[in-house]
């Protein structure tokens, strides 16, 4: 069976318009979040590793060199062992320094424009025969199933075809630097499509092609060469140098760098891959071995690379012959797009816009600038593959072109190892070491490909002479380029010097951050961020940039502290190494936001990053460290929940510490308030602190300071610390206390108004015994008067005689009321049960207003009563009556000559609620804040004693009611007075039951 | 990870590889012992977590 060509073209498109319609739904959100960064996707989508080379020709592998086919895979699972150790460093290290790839990693390490444009051109070459590779296979593939069409077409139209697409997943859009969701989500799709087509075929091999697998072990019975073919291999062949090589292409190979580390959505998810991402690559191995016994038992004749499409084909099985080819052009694809996208941002970021950011002009808008030229890198790179596939490639297996560009990226290792290991290994070792590998890799594995495809007339058969005799070609390219580029690597290391940037660089690598940020930024606000950065990248990109900084460290434009400056300016040229490379990075911002070097490292940065530290390495602490460690985190937490407010302050104003208490305190944020100057903390604290910092006085007490009406009152204490504590030796300055003393004035005033009315009862339990004698003699003898003229004859007289008894009788009584209350009031007594008992409000009131217009005052005003009739309250009536009296005299006394006192009686839930108002001149805030003072009066002298509202609040109090006095805003005043209609119900201690 | 990676050369890369590789072993075999080397990784990494 054959399949026409145009059905491959059309099922070849709609599979990739699918793949970017998944990209497109991850992009847009219509696959949720957490499918997308899920472990499982990150680990499918590290499939890319499977390309052509393992859906084609590891079943060509397996033939020539039976099971070295494995190695590939193995040597990833070996490899994979370090991904949560030594691969979450290099993740670490690409996140924190926004490093994208792997020209990127050691351009940052081994600093300088040389180092990534060499590591990008040695890629570029190396990872060439990859790219044909995966053309080829495509043109091949399409040829086995179409037994006709030219494979060159073919090619070119694939090529066009993957350059759209590699297109629209890496360079859609003008955020170049952001992760690719949808390229995840596409490529992890594209792993499972291949799985699932290679799993189908060996399915199809084993019981389709032999019946089963007791029928495929009767045919290995029978065929006994069949199994020792794969055994065999792995004694004489290049078994541990393929595996070496495995292990080094696991995380340099451009594509798996780009996709384990530059598009890592989850950090933790490389946990999850050490051992999914073996398991997904042992499923893909395991129909390899049936497929090749299925080809060999039905005499296919095509090459063992394209059995999976043979043995289809031959089987009469068009659908499944499709579904293989599917399958082959998704690892071709995958492998191709990813490679194109790392390997662009290489050559932008090495190649390209070092010789052209140069030239560019300043109102370049560089986003749509590198956009662009990431789409023409990304066009050529395909371009040169085709090339190359075109030229140099002739008849050599997959495997062979696969395996030089692994002998190629194993060129890095010795780099890497520097990296993460050695901290004395500089640019001109690596530099050395890789050219030394290079040229080695040149002349024993592209010369002879050179040679082989007529590109070059003769050449010098280097691999020959290094080869020994019998030896294998892998074994001897992979040892002698990796032997001269770990010598040059290590004596260049050795001989040569290293930079400040990279000792620094060194450090991050082996160590990790060790040093908190240095020097003071000259520009002095994040505006003139902006101009400096737009003048290099324009407008838009330099506004950009510091928008984005800012919002990454949640500060704003109005941000002026050195330290927050400092942090901005790192960021900065973090996330400009995320977009340009991080020598451009550093070359744009060393250049446009200059340092002054010799200022400290600012105290809070300091703090900040120590603590930051701290945090960080606290599960690798262990023993003294650990225990020292925990000393320090309670020392801090009691610091910061101390309940009074401390501020620790540099020798230079600078906040370093600003603890709970005083964040309430003050109502400043620490984020607001760390790395500031005292002196510029907002209103009015700066100035307070300030002032008391620059100041001699080691206390302040009460220092008062007006927050809308209230007044607040704080106590300041400070000390000076000794500069004696290691690293931050430099630090001295002071420790300042606040200390809110508002409810404690409140309770002082409170004790001493409670001791005045101590005072005060003790004078009137005097007053009221000496006033009490002589009231008892006055209200005997008026009794006596009263018995004498009810003995007199009835006339007029004699009524006006007998109504003047009564009432001095009753004004007696009132003024012993009047004792009786002071000395309860003098010794603290309480209402008691006994002393309630039902009555008319309304009488009540109106005994109350006919007393009061008794008095002078008390004639000349108006007195007017409303509500309250039918009311019962339940209440000692007496007292209720005094309280009345003192208020409508004391309303009376107020008013103008003529004027009205109203009097309003009503119900208020449970409560009574009675009125007074008068239109006087009111009571001016600060008397209405004492006129519940005993003898505070604002009466002239003889007019007042001033216990008139002490005793009626008392009264009331007693009563559980409330007396409160309003201005009222029309002027004048009003008390209201709310007594609960019916008393709670009080126990012997008069406590409410 | 050293152990694992120890565990790993053995299995692959010494003198008990060629053993295996001549000892006319059923063809699944090599696949076993991945098996055998991805179950110990993946029991490092849960016991890891587990600490």
């Amino acid at each position: 069976v054959t399949l026409e060509l145009w059905e491959l073209f059309l099922a070849a498109l709609a599979y990739l318009a699918a793949l970017f319609l998944v990209a497109y739904s991850a992009e847009r959100g219509s696959i949720p979040a957490r499918i997308v960064a899920h472990p499982l996707t990150y680990t499918l989508s590290l499939g890319v590793y499977a390309t052509s080379w393992s859906y084609y020709g590891s079943v060509g592998l397996a033939q020539s060199g039976g099971y070295n086919f494995l190695t590939i895979y193995i040597g990833v699972t070996i490899a994979f062992i370090f991904a949560p150790t030594l691969g979450q460093r290099v993740l670490q290290i690409t996140r924190d320094y926004q490093l994208s790839s792997l020209a990127d990693l050691f351009a940052f390490r081994y600093r300088g424009q040389a180092t990534g444009s060499l590591v990008t051109l040695f890629m570029l070459f190396g990872v060439m025969p990859y790219i044909a590779l995966q053309i080829r296979a495509v043109a091949e593939s399409i040829r086995t199933i179409t037994q006709e069409a030219p494979p060159e077409i073919i090619a070119l139209v694939f090529c066009i075809t993957l350059t759209v697409f590699a297109i629209l997943f890496g360079a859609r859009h003008i955020t170049p630097r952001d992760k690719h969701e949808g390229l995840v989500a596409a490529i992890a799709f594209e792993s499972a499509v291949k799985l699932i087509a290679l799993l189908s075929v060996g399915a199809f091999a084993v019981w389709g092609v032999f019946g089963g697998l007791d029928e495929l072990d009767a045919w290995l019975q029978v065929r006994p060469e069949a199994l020792d073919a794969l055994y065999r291999p792995v004694i004489e062949g290049p078994w541990v140098t393929l595996l070496f090589l495995a292990f080094c292409a696991a995380f340099l190979l451009p594509r798996q760098f780009h996709m384990t580390f530059t598009e890592n959505l989850a950090p933790n998810a490389l946990g999850t891959a050490s051992w999914v991402f073996p398991i997904y690559l042992l499923l893909l191995n395991l129909p390899i071995v049936p497929i090749l016994w299925a080809g060999q038992h039905l005499g296919v004749t095509t090459s063992a690379d394209f059995y999976p499409l043979g043995i289809a084909l031959q089987h009469g099985h068009g659908a499944l012959a499709l579904l293989t080819f599917i399958g082959g052009i998704s690892a071709a694809s995958a492998m191709v797009i990813v490679t194109t996208l790392a390997l662009g941002s290489m050559c932008l970021n090495h190649l390209v816009l070092p010789a052209s950011l140069v030239s560019s002009h300043a109102q370049t808008d560089l986003y749509r600038w590198i956009l662009w030229g990431k789409r023409i890198v990304i066009a050529a790179i395909i371009a040169a593959g085709y090339a190359f596939y075109r030229l140099v490639v002739r008849d050599e297996g997959l495997v062979e072109l696969g395996l030089i560009s692994f002998v190629a990226i194993a060129q890095l290792l010795p780099g890497l190892v520097g990296l993460l290991f050695w901290p004395r290994a500089n640019r001109v070792g690596f530099l050395a070491g890789l050219m030394g590998g290079a040229l080695a890799w040149f002349g024993m594995l592209i010369v002879p490909l050179l040679v082989n495809a007529k590109v070059l007339s003769e050449g010098v058969e280097v691999s020959g002479l290094l080869t020994s005799e019998g030896g294998n070609i892998w074994t001897a390219a992979t040892f002698w380029s990796l032997a001269a580029n770990s010598l040059l690597f290590v004596a260049g290391s050795l001989l040569g010097e290293r930079s400040a940037e990279e000792v620094e660089a060194a450090e991050i690598c082996t160590q990790g951050d060790l040093k908190p940020l240095s020097g003071e930024v000259t520009e002095t606000s994040p505006t003139q961020f902006q101009r400096q950065l737009s003048e290099v990248m324009g407008a838009k990109a330099g506004k950009a940039e510091v928008v984005r900084a800012l919002d990454e460290l949640q500060l704003d434009l109005h941000e002026e502290r050195p330290a927050e400056l400092r942090r901005l300016r790192e960021r900065i040229e973090r996330n400009l190494s995320g977009l340009l490379g991080p020598v451009l990075a550093q070359l744009i911002v060393d250049n446009r936001l200059r340092l002054r070097h010799k200022s400290q490292v600012a105290m809070a940065e300091s703090i900040r990053f120590m603590e930051e530290r701290l945090e960080d390495s606290r599960t690798q602490l262990r023993g003294a460290v650990r225990a020292l460690d925990d000393l320090r985190r309670y020392h801090r937490d009691v610091l910061h929940e101390l309940p009074i407010g401390v501020c620790s302050v540099s020798g230079g104003g600078e906040i370093l510490i600003w603890n709970s208490a005083v964040r309430l305190l003050c109502g400043i944020d620490s984020r607001q308030a760390l790395g500031r100057n005292l002196a510029r903390l907002p209103s009015p604290w700066g100035k307070l602190l300030a002032d008391f910092a620059a100041s001699d006085d080691l206390h302040r007490v009460k220092e008062q300071l007006r927050f809308g009406e209230r007044l607040y009152s704080f106590n300041l204490h400070k000390a000076e610390i000794a500069a004696s504590v290691g690293e931050l030796q430099e630090a001295g300055g002071l420790v300042i206390l606040v200390e809110d003393r508002t409810e404690l004035d409140t309770l002082e005033a409170e004790l001493s108004h409670a001791a005045r009315l101590a005072s005060i009862g003790r004078f009137a339990a005097g007053v009221a015994h000496e006033i009490g004698n002589p009231l008892t003699g006055i209200d005997s003898i008026v009794q006596n008067m009263q018995y004498d003229v009810q003995n007199l004859p009835d006339c007029d007289e004699r009524h006006e005689l007998l109504q003047a008894a009564r009432d001095v009788r009753q004004q007696g009584q009132r003024i012993g009321t009047i004792v009786k209350s002071l000395l309860a009031f003098s010794h603290g007594e309480t209402l008691g049960a006994h002393d309630c008992e039902p009555f008319a409000v309304s009488d009540c009131i109106d005994e109350a207003v006919r007393l009061v217009g008794l008095s002078n005052t008390g004639k000349q005003v108006q007195i007017d009563v409303s509500g309250g009739a039918g009311m019962i309250l339940t209440a000692d009536r007496q007292r209720i009556l005094q309280v009345l009296v003192n208020l409508l005299s004391n309303a009376c006394d107020a008013s103008p000559p003529g004027g009205h006192v109203e009097v309003h009686c009503g119900r208020d839930g449970e409560y009574l609620s009675l009125q007074i108002s008068d239109r006087g001149c009111g009571i001016p805030e600060e008397q209405r804040q004492r006129i519940f003072e005993p003898f505070f009066t604002t009466k002239k002298v003889g007019e007042g004693t001033g216990l008139g509202l002490p005793l009626a609040h008392s009264i009331i109090e007693d009563h559980d009611g409330q007396l409160t006095v309003y201005n009222r805003a029309d002027g004048g005043t009003r008390v209201i007075v709310r007594l609960p209609l019916t008393p709670p119900q009080k126990n012997a201690r008069g406590e409410i039951a | 990870v050293l152990l694992l990676l120890l565990f790993a050369l053995f299995l692959f890369a010494s003198p008990f590889a060629g053993w295996w590789a001549s000892s006319q072993l059923p063809w699944h075999f090599p696949f076993t012992l991945w098996l055998l080397l991805i179950a110990l990784v993946a029991a490092n990494q849960f016991l890891g977590r587990r600490r």
